[in-house]
């Protein structure tokens, strides 16, 4: 709808998540061709300038700011990807079942959604990260495990995040359920996993996954804040968000610490939404007006 | 019309006790009890002694013998004592809810002044610059990390300028403590409120009415806020409405941040100091005030838009 410069946006959107999921994908071979190390504490380098060594300087420990920069580049992006595509999946789900049954599944369906809507998200969120895992049941051999850590935050997100994609799917399947070529299947004898995979599904794909790619950035907004508040990923697994956990006390020495994590934070979550908007654009029917 | 509120309502006190419920067993899955607590600050307890202890409060009893009983003192006004604050929970929440009604009034005022208008001068002139810009800057307020926003606020104006307190006891120290926690969330909320405006604004600005407004000879101005525009505040209503609940559930990060002594920082002071009556009381406060949001966004869409009839049946 906003014709060339949205898709422009967009475009400089995608370039920039390009980059970045490059910059991590690359993490490893990026260290060690930069003989960069993000895990070595150096008490006797705390808070070092910028040098050739170390090119964003050190951290509070005298581990190397780029390598964990990078590092936790990767973390961050990996739980915001899986959690978005985990609510997106749920949400798919649960829209399906509801606007093809209809009737009270459909009723009793957009009750809950509209309850989860309703609920205070972060402090919720909160409570829930602070669960023991023990006392839940899951062994306890888990705890500390850093892919368990990565696992909860997504559940966690997940949890909470499927509701948008959910009212989307319905909406559609709804509205495709009436038309032809769904009833003609059906009346050919087409069964219902059938009739929702190769005739549903495929007509709102590309909603989903708009809405998907909207939400990436939110997702990873609700990661960053969960580790920056020390429920989310556990140090010394560098993450953007608990990177700046720190940072708060430190900003009086050294402010770099506080504006490198953030800022790419705000990076990435700029370039996902400016992107997710450019594609919803595309999908407007309206767009092709002007 | 009637029946469509005390449906809704009885509607939000189901969910408000459905979260009751999920959060009293939440919280008794949190690291340590309250007779844990006990055993860590006197080590000659014995766990003889504690189970004794867990028997004697009720503690070892069913999960749902344990809600009931809490839910039987809540209804009748007794929350229970806060552990942080050692004083009973209903006289822990005033100060709080004071000082976070005020401060997200202020910030919801704000970024509403600021962001409406901007929406309408973007969706005005549409794929110019100043909407590009305007949609643009809207994009990096929905974007920013909000604990980060303030930790820049509190660089630039506390660390590198000095010219204000980086955090601190809220109004009672003095106008000076409310400008960065005031500034920090009304950034954060003009970007939302720029989109929807703009959204909005752009949607009705199509329709046919309008065009006939225009054909009639009218200025582009006359045409925006003597028509188009009462009929594109209808969808921000409602979204001021969903912000209504924030009034009282505050601002977790922006509060924790500026040590802002708030509904948001309660909450997480409570739940990280396994104050849990406190916690529960404090999230239940802040659902509802959510709940209650919601249905006063549903009540001024059904009072501003007469096309709307809201039933029993309207789904």
């Amino acid at each position: 709808m906003t014709g060339y410069r949205s898709s422009a946006a967009a475009l400089a959107g995608g370039v920039v998540l390009t980059g970045l999921a490059l910059a991590a994908l690359l993490a490893p071979a990026i260290e060690v061709a930069l003989g960069l190390d993000g895990e070595t504490v150096d008490l006797f380098n705390r808070f070092a300038a910028p040098s050739a060594d170390h090119p964003l300087g050190t951290d509070e420990l005298g581990r190397d700011l780029l390598a964990r920069l990078l590092n936790g580049g990767r973390v961050s992006l990996a739980v915001g990807l899986a959690a978005a595509l985990a609510a997106a999946g749920i949400g798919t789900v649960i829209g399906l079942i509801a606007g093809m049954r209809g009737g009270w599944v459909d009723a009793a369906l957009m009750r809950l959604t509209d309850g989860v809507i309703a609920l205070p998200l972060l402090p919720l969120l909160i409570v829930l990260a602070a669960v023991d895992p023990v006392k839940l049941g899951l062994p306890g051999a888990w705890a500390g495990e850093p892919w368990v850590e990565l696992l909860r935050i997504v559940v966690l997100v997940a949890l909470f995040g499927w509701t948008t994609v959910a009212r989307l799917v319905r909406a559609r399947a709804l509205a495709l359920r009436d038309q032809e070529f769904v009833i003609a299947a059906r009346a050919l004898g087409v069964g219902p996993l059938d009739l929702v995979g190769r005739h549903v599904l495929p007509n709102l794909l590309s909603q989903v996954i708009v809405a998907t790619t909207l939400s990436v950035g939110n997702v990873i907004l609700l990661e960053s804040v969960l580790s920056f508040l020390g429920l989310g990923i556990q140090p010394p697994t560098p993450s953007w968000g608990n990177m700046l956990t720190n940072a708060q006390e430190l900003v009086w020495q050294s402010p770099a610490l506080a504006l490198w994590p953030g800022g790419l934070i705000f990076l990435t979550v700029i370039a996902f939404n400016v992107l997710g908007d450019g594609l919803q654009d595309r999908l407007d029917p309206r767009a092709q007006w002007r | 019309m009637p029946r469509f509120l005390i449906s809704r309502l009885i509607q939000s006190l189901l969910v408000l006790l459905a979260v009751s419920f999920a959060v009293y067993g939440l919280i008794g899955l949190m690291p340590g009890d309250p007779i844990d607590l006990m055993l860590a600050a006197d080590p000659r307890l014995s766990s003889a002694d504690a189970a004794r202890l867990r028997a004697l409060r009720g503690l070892d009893a069913p999960l749902i013998e344990r809600y009931l009983a809490w839910l039987g003192n809540a209804v009748r006004g007794d929350f229970g004592y806060s552990r942080l604050y050692a004083r009973p929970v209903v006289a822990v929440l005033p100060d709080a809810l004071a000082s976070t009604a005020r401060l997200m009034a202020a910030a919801l005022c704000l970024s509403l002044l600021i962001g409406l208008p901007l929406g309408i001068l973007a969706a005005m002139k549409p794929n110019s610059p100043r909407d590009h810009l305007i949609n643009l800057t809207a994009f990096a307020g929905i974007s920013i990390p909000p604990f980060w926003l303030a930790l820049v606020l509190i660089l630039v104006f506390a660390v590198f300028l000095g010219v204000l307190p980086a955090g601190g006891p809220g109004v009672s120290g003095g106008l000076a403590f409310m400008v960065l926690p005031v500034a920090a969330l009304t950034l954060a909320g003009i970007g939302g409120h720029v989109r929807y405006m703009r959204a909005s604004m752009r949607e009705v600005l199509r329709q046919d009415f309008v065009r006939a407004a225009r054909a009639k000879g009218l200025t582009e101005r006359r045409v925006v806020f003597g028509h188009a525009l009462r009929n594109a505040l209808l969808p921000v209503t409602t979204i001021v409405g969903l912000e209504f609940g924030t009034l009282f559930s505050g601002a977790l990060i922006t509060e924790t941040v500026f040590a802002y002594p708030g509904m948001g920082r309660l909450i997480y002071d409570a739940v990280m100091g396994n104050d849990y009556n406190l916690a529960l009381v404090a999230l239940l406060l802040a659902t509802a005030a959510t709940l209650l949001g919601n249905l006063l966004a549903d009540l001024a869409y059904l009072g501003l838009d007469r096309r709307i009839r809201l039933g029993g049946d309207a789904r």
